[in-house]
Formats: structure tokens, sequence, C-alpha cells
């Protein structure tokens, strides 16, 4: 219980020293050529694309400022990620005057059916090896 | 019941207007509270009766409608996060309940709000903690093979 509670109380603290060492091999190592990352365990399985894989090395190309050799990578996480800073701000609860900074967004059941079919259609669609959607698995 | 704010039909027990997300049943506990505190505060004869009586007002808002938004977290971030990075279905999982918990608090369910939220994390929990695993059993599998060469040679 009490390891829990500290787990709980020391949230963000976690969150940051774990991100930051992950964020600067990230930078320092390039996925597509270094062996340090795991690869994609679905895609490790079944030899298909899973809708995440490609994101380590977009993430990688973002961090040196390519924002064109990202959007090939995985097209689909950098268009989330406006919309993830967002929310990981409104879970941060930050408050002005006692009123949240970044509100928290209930969103209506259509948002979560495009979302969601997108996400499938994505990971459907860039497993077709056919030329409109090759350019949707990760390419250089 | 019309929603004060934007005109939308609603059902009578809803607590959120499903049009606009405005609270339904603010207006009807603030005229309430706000009856009971003049009552209170003249048969004290409490001087500054309207300063009080506003600023108890205020206080109420935040804190009266136990279906306030902002206290039922859905985990959106954590499940997207969890399906890209540790791709697994499990992730999706975990956006389903998350779309489930932000349907309940618009029709005002806030209970049944809490309960999805509870299974949206499990999931994306589960979904983390399996990608965890899979990754330390790589890089143990990748360290052997490295190990291996190194022998051989």
């Amino acid at each position: 219980m009490n390891f829990k509670k500290a787990l709980k109380k020391h949230k963000l603290l976690i969150i940051i020293a774990a991100v930051i060492p992950a964020a600067i091999i990230l930078y320092l190592f390039n996925p597509s050529t270094s062996k340090i990352f795991p690869p994609c365990p679905f895609k490790f399985l079944t030899g298909y694309y899973c809708p995440g894989c490609g994101s380590l090395r977009a993430l990688h190309q973002l961090f040196h400022g390519n924002l064109i050799a990202a959007l090939k990578l995985n097209s689909f996480m950098v268009l989330c990620i406006p919309l993830m800073i967002y929310l990981i701000l409104s879970e941060m609860k930050i408050k002005i005057k006692g009123r949240r900074l970044f509100p928290r967004i209930v969103f209506s059941q259509s948002f979560y059916t495009i979302f969601l079919t997108i996400i499938i259609l994505y990971w459907i669609l860039r497993n077709i090896p056919i030329p409109p959607f090759i350019y949707l698995a990760p390419h250089l | 019941m019309f929603c004060p704010n934007c005109g939308g039909e609603n059902p009578d027990n809803s607590t959120f207007c499903s049009k606009c997300g405005k609270s339904l049943t603010n207006q009807y506990t603030d005229e309430k509270l706000n009856d009971t505190a003049n009552t209170n505060y003249q048969n004290n004869n409490y001087p500054n009766n309207n300063y009080q009586n506003n600023n108890y007002q205020n206080n109420n808002q935040n804190t009266s409608i136990p279906g306030a938004n902002e206290n039922v977290p859905n985990y959106l971030v954590f499940s997207i996060l969890v399906t890209i990075l540790c791709c697994l279905p499990l992730g999706i999982a975990a956006i389903v309940f998350s779309s489930q918990v932000d349907g309940k608090l618009r029709s005002g369910d806030y209970y049944g709000a809490l309960d999805s939220s509870k299974k949206a994390k499990t999931f994306c929990i589960i979904s983390l903690i399996s990608g965890i695993v899979v990754g330390i059993i790589y890089i143990i599998l990748f360290s052997l093979g490295m190990l291996g060469s190194v022998l051989n040679q």
C-alpha cells in the first residue's frame, strides 16, 4: 500500500525521470540503424505493420527537425502529437485562479468512432503492397 | 427537459446537455442552496448578506455537482500512447473504454463513467506492462545473442 501511495504522490516526477533519458537515447541513436531498440512485437510475430510501426524512427527524425521524414515514417502518430500534447497538459490540471488552464474535453461519440476507424483503416491500408498504400508504410 | 443554454431537448434525468455539454442541474442546485442560504442568513441577522451569499454560491458551483467532468479522467492519452508504442490491441480496448467514459459523462451517468474510467486505466496498465515485458525479453535475447557471437569468435 505504501508503495502505491508513494507511486501516486510522485507520479509526475517518475514520468519525467523515465521520459527524459528515453528522449536523450532516442535523440542520440537512430532506430533505423542502431540495434538497441526492440522491434515492434506485432511486426516481429506476424510480419505485418501495426499502426504504431515507425513511430520511434519518426520521433527520432522529429527531434532532429525533419518533419517530412517523420511524416513518411508514421504520419498518423505525427498528426496525433498536437492532440496528445493538449490532452497531457489537460491531465496535469494546471490551474490559474482556480480555473483549469486546459479544461478537460468530453469528446462526442462520433469523435471516438472516427478516431478508432482511422486507426483500424491505417492498420489495414499500410500493409497493402500496392502504390498508393505503400506510402503509408514506414519508408524514407 | 430543455437546456437553458442552447435549448436542446434532453431526457429528464440527465445532468448534462447532450448538445452543448452544459450542466443542467447547476441552476437548480444553485437556486435551492441560495434559498437555504438566504433563510440562514436572515435568521442569524448576518451582516453583509449579499457578499456572503454570492461567495457561497460561487463555491458551490465548483463542488456540489458530483458529475463535474473534471473529476473523471478518460485516460485517452495513455490509451493512444499505449496503442502506438506498445502495438497491442489492448490499447484499442482502452480507447473504447475511454469513449464510454465520455459517453456516460454526457448522459450524466457519473458512477458509470467512473467505472469505465477504471476499466480504461486497467487496460492501459495491462498493455503497458506487456509492452515492457516484451521489451525486456527482447533485450535479454539480444544480449544473449551478442554474448554467443563473442564467444564463438
